[in-house]
């Protein structure tokens, strides 16, 4: 294979699994403001706090747990971690304005920030997996296979949402809740508990993401920062509540990021990121899988 | 006339008493050492440090020097301008330091400058390398600034050639700050002068996750070698995945990529760094002794922001301190600028004298990983260097 196409190639590879990882925290993101009209700033810090209990699990003495054993665990303590900063500081805002809801998710964000500053101090902490050192060599692209199984993953996971949406009554009950809220309360359906439910599935989505990529970078008490960020340009360009495009629009970000940072340069792609964000924007206000709405 | 002897008697005694009792409590006066450095923000692991340092020098020095207690204050900068000009500010105008230590990462220390010329403050500065930072500073017009770090420019002038010796095509690697933005202005017109190709240029935000887009390009670039401008944080994540890519060429580092604390980051897999050939100002080896009281004291190894915050607060100001109150009578802000400006001293680091741009020059230090342990090998004599305008 010519070289150039080899290159290539990777650069398509890198550019799935960036948006793969962008993917896994838009979701939850995106879940959110569909269900909850709710913008959580808090969302990476989440993140954050599954990559500690990851690496906590991974350093727990005398005990050597099976990596998917670690990654359900992480999953389900920060479903916890969500839902429990739902119920103590969401569910009291949640009929506010949005500005009271961005005050109080991104005191949230600075709340967890400061604990994890506390507890863990600042340094990186290091969370490799047996999968994270094993390389594979194919035609010389080298890949490592924690890589690819965050590609499976992601997939895996989007397909299950997808299915848990659509065919149990929960899902069924969230997407009747992104739809119409006062509806939902006027046929006898728990908005609270609905909400309550989806902060819970975004947070253990959170948590995937960091039990799956954690490995592949390190763990920070700022972690979480520069992830928000990408994920609500996802979750805006996809269309606000749209968590199908949500997910398409974050492979979008990861693909345009890698080839830019690839071909021409690293330092300027966030530049050139959200230049086509803005762009699409302009053209497309409602974002790129959203629907025109008329007054 | 015995109840005028008295009374005599006792105002005397009362003199001595009162005039002893405010001798005692000027005595006693704690003199401030000022801290400003990232405490929170990406790259917070390099305030932590500051602050360890810092504070194991004032333990070594008994917590206090001629009587005076030794307080250590700290201000957050996050290694951001902004917060650098309102930290270095809480340190003059609010707690009123007697002396300044920092701050930390270039990009602080080159945003405080004017704010410590303006409050008349010394300020020492113990690993910012921006090689701007020199003109302004003694006779360049703030008499106040100090550097005991060599620069970038003056480490240039060293360990250029040194890289030139088996590298024709040179990859660019820093970190997007004041301290690697700096490093490759002052290595850049060099390795061109030395004829180097210089085949690809990136930057890196601090805290950047995924490098794989920017090695797939370097390893496609076939470099002879890489200098990476980074510290411990980055500089794990971005060699991890730099192993992964497979970019098969010499690592030159400038920053902390041989130290104890990258080896603590990278410990799962201690072949990371193997082979990365660093310079530097600070070496684990340099001062053995020190490195095992760190790592008692602290649990966690030192590093080059821990051992230099350390070296500058034990030895540059607190002899400058201690200076001023056995020559000056006091140690203010002027009299410990004063002593500072008159420093000769030895050090593990070298001998600490400044110049008229009150720049010091200690030792340059080569070092490197083999079998997963820092191993220090060389020291370099630094020279002053043209900074231009």
């Amino acid at each position: 294979m010519p070289i150039e196409v080899a290159i290539f190639i990777e650069h398509i590879i890198n550019g799935l699994t960036l948006g793969a990882f962008y993917a896994l925290v838009t979701l939850g993101l995106s879940l959110i403001f569909g269900v909850a009209r709710l913008v959580n700033f808090a969302h990476g810090d989440i993140f954050m706090v599954g990559g500690y209990t990851l690496f906590l699990l991974l350093n727990l003495s005398g005990v050597d747990l099976p990596y998917p054993l670690i990654i359900l665990i992480v999953v389900v303590i920060t479903a916890i971690v969500g839902l429990l900063v739902e119920r103590v500081v969401i569910h009291p805002i949640l009929n506010q304005s949005w500005r009271v809801q961005a005050v109080a998710t991104l005191g949230i964000s600075i709340v967890l920030q400061n604990l994890a500053l506390i507890l863990f101090t600042s340094d990186p902490k290091q969370t490799p997996t047996p999968y994270s050192r094993q390389i594979i060599e194919v035609m010389d692209i080298r890949i490592s296979v924690q890589r690819l199984i965050v590609l499976v993953v992601v997939i895996v996971a989007f397909v299950g949402l997808q299915w848990f949406v659509k065919r149990t009554q929960l899902g069924k009950a969230m997407r009747a809740v992104s739809q119409n809220r006062e509806m939902c309360q006027i046929v006898g359906i728990d908005v609270q508990r609905i909400a309550m439910l989806t902060f819970a599935i975004s947070a253990g989505l959170a948590g995937l993401a960091a039990a799956l990529m954690a490995p592949l970078f390190s763990v920070t008490p700022t972690m979480g920062l520069l992830i928000t960020l990408k994920a609500l340009a996802a979750v805006i360009l996809g269309g606000l509540g749209q968590v199908n495009g949500a997910f398409y629009a974050a492979f979008l970000l990861g693909m345009i990021e890698a080839l830019f940072g690839g071909y021409v340069s690293y330092q300027f792609r966030d530049v050139v990121s959200f230049g086509i964000f803005v762009l699409i924007l302009f053209v497309r206000p409602q974002g790129l899988f959203g629907r025109k709405v008329g007054l | 006339m015995n109840r005028l002897k008295f009374v005599l008697f006792v105002s005397v005694v009362l003199l001595v008493v009162s005039g002893s009792a405010l001798y005692a409590q000027d005595d006693a006066t704690p003199i401030k050492i000022g801290l400003y450095a990232p405490m929170t923000g990406p790259v917070a692991f390099l305030g932590e440090g500051f602050q360890y340092g810092a504070t194991i020098a004032i333990e070594d020095l008994g917590g206090e020097i001629e009587g005076h207690p030794l307080e250590l204050v700290v201000a957050d900068n996050k290694c951001n301008p902004t917060d650098a000009v309102t930290a270095i500010r809480q340190l003059i105008e609010v707690d009123e330091v007697d002396v300044i230590l920092g701050g930390g990462c270039s990009s602080a220390t080159v945003a405080a400058q004017d704010v410590i010329k303006e409050g008349e403050t010394p300020a020492v500065s113990a690993t910012s390398t921006n090689p701007s930072i020199y003109n302004g500073m003694g006779v360049g017009g703030n008499i106040w600034q100090f550097r005991v770090n060599p620069d970038d420019l003056i480490m240039a002038s060293a360990f250029a050639s040194m890289i030139a010796e088996d590298t024709q095509r040179i990859s660019l690697v820093a970190e997007n700050t004041d301290f690697g933005r700096g490093a490759i202005t002052a290595y850049k017109p060099i390795f061109e002068e030395l004829g180097l190709e210089i085949v690809t240029e990136d930057y890196f935000d601090l805290g950047t996750a995924d490098y794989r887009p920017a090695l797939t390009r370097i390893r496609a670039s076939q470099p002879d070698s890489l200098l990476v401008v980074m510290t411990e944080r980055d500089g794990s994540t971005f060699m991890r995945q730099l192993r992964e890519v497979g970019v098969d060429a010499k690592i030159y580092s400038r920053g902390s990529l041989t130290s104890p604390l990258f080896l603590e980051y990278t410990e799962d897999d201690p072949t990371i760094g193997e082979g990365i050939i660093e310079f530097s100002f600070w070496a684990a080896g340099l001062d053995p002794e020190f490195d095992a009281h760190f790592l008692e004291r602290f649990d966690t190894p030192n590093s080059p922001h821990r051992g230099m915050s350390y070296y500058v607060t034990r030895y540059v100001i607190g002899e400058a301190i201690r200076n001023a109150i056995l020559n000056e009578g006091e140690a203010t802000r002027q009299t410990i600028r004063d002593e500072l400006e008159a420093t000769s001293i030895e050090t593990p680091i070298g001998l600490i004298e400044f110049d008229d741009h009150n720049q010091a020059y200690p030792f340059g230090t080569l070092q490197t990983i083999e079998d997963g342990k820092t191993v220090f090998f060389d020291t370099v004599e630094l020279v002053p260097v043209d900074h231009g305008e």
